[in-house]
């Protein structure tokens, strides 16, 4: 999810339409679609069947092709991407990347390429999907005020008691 | 056409399906139950603790007034309390706020501290004298507990306990003041109450305040102060 939005350039945001499909018959999946119409397909079942593109597998389709990855270091397109593609590098690479990357960002006084807030608004992302799933219907949210503007009942799973000591 | 640099993962197995709960752990019709079925779940002696959990679940969804009460008769409850705060936390009613604030009197330990924590979350201001006075009390654990619900409750009464309670609190406590002063001054800022905010900070950044927390007021000033939509 966090690839998705990052792609999008959507870190600062979340898709404002939910839609899931399949909830009872499985597997499922969410339609998500963002303010400018781009849309976003979370899929129960990974992308290419096989997983030969490893867990946590995205997809990005546009309007010339598309490009499929996920945690093996395998990546597919189509084929007029193919001479573009850059050969990739090891998965136990990405930790020590990400390690590079924040020291980077203390030393230049910049974000990171993962920074918390881009984090935050994937897992709220995932959150709404799976509250559209649980209520099976689609679902509008406004990311500003954070909230759903159609199901009352939705916004109310937004937060749950947590177990005494803790607090957020 | 594939690019590699080294061989892929072995295909995974299809995911294994979950176990099903026994009898006693399945929730059945509970999901579509309307209040009056749920309420007669968690007032009734012979239901399990494992129905009266869901059913409190199904009541946060509705957010059911009229299931208040019950709520309430379980705060006490060592195996409910959090399902009861569960139930009462989206209860927009105040008399969801009544029930936690009764809560507070009468319990103690971790339970306390839950409903407390609870008061934080809903920003029941009409909890903050009782709050203020937990802070000096004789458990620590209740003391900063109390005292992060008043940064988030927020305001200007909330901000004069933390000022007042900065001066008089020591150790870990202090360290627990300091940082709901910064999350009221945060709170005060999304209020457009900008001036009470940097009132706040500069409170917060005088020398004998825990390092971490001195330095997030100070940053929070020049933050502010050097904001281009500061006012002139």
């Amino acid at each position: 999810m966090d690839l998705c939005q990052w792609a999008a350039e959507f870190d600062d945001t979340q898709p404002v339409e939910y839609e899931p499909v399949g909830t009872n018959a499985g597997p499922y999946k969410v339609l998500c679609k963002y303010s400018n119409g781009v849309n976003l397909v979370m899929r129960d079942d990974g992308w290419d069947g096989g997983l030969k593109t490893g867990s946590c597998s995205f997809r990005i389709e546009g309007d010339q092709g598309w490009v499929e990855t996920g945690d093996a270091t395998v990546i597919e397109s189509s084929g007029n991407i193919k001479p573009m593609l850059r050969p990739t590098e090891s998965a136990s690479l990405a930790l020590v990347n990400h390690i590079e990357d924040l020291l980077r960002s203390i030393k230049t006084r910049q974000f990171p390429r993962a920074s918390a807030g881009a984090a935050a608004n994937s897992h709220i992302a995932c959150h709404a999907a799976f509250i559209a799933f649980q209520r099976c219907k689609k679902l509008t949210w406004d990311p500003a005020k954070g909230k759903f503007t159609n199901d009352d009942i939705a916004n109310r799973m937004r937060s749950r008691a947590l177990r005494e000591p803790w607090r957020a | 056409m594939q690019q590699t640099t080294q061989p892929g993962p072995a295909p995974q197995p299809p995911k294994p399906k979950p176990p099903t709960p026994s009898a006693e752990f399945q929730e059945g019709d509970i999901p579509s139950m309307d209040a009056a079925a749920l309420i007669g779940i968690l007032t009734d002696a012979g239901s399990r603790e494992f129905r009266k959990a869901k059913a409190c679940q199904r009541i946060s969804e509705l957010g059911a007034k009229e299931a208040v009460p019950a709520l309430a008769a379980l705060l006490g409850n060592e195996h409910l309390s959090t399902y009861a705060r569960y139930g009462l936390e989206p209860i927009a009613d105040p008399s969801a706020d009544e029930a936690l604030r009764a809560g507070m009197s009468m319990l103690k330990g971790n339970l306390l501290i839950g409903v407390i924590n609870s008061i934080g979350k809903r920003r029941d201001a009409l909890a903050i004298p009782a709050l203020a006075k937990m802070i000096y009390g004789v458990d620590a654990n209740v003391a900063r507990a109390a005292a992060a619900a008043l940064g988030s409750i927020g305001g200007v009464s909330a901000m004069k306990e933390i000022q007042r309670a900065l001066s008089k609190t020591k150790g870990m406590t202090r360290m627990a003041v300091a940082d709901a002063g910064l999350v009221c001054a945060e709170r005060l800022l999304a209020e457009d109450r900008r001036e009470q905010a940097l009132i706040l900070y500069a409170s917060l950044s005088v020398i004998d305040i825990p390092k971490p927390a001195r330095l997030a007021a100070m940053s929070g000033i020049i933050r502010e102060e050097t904001s281009l939509g500061r006012p002139h």
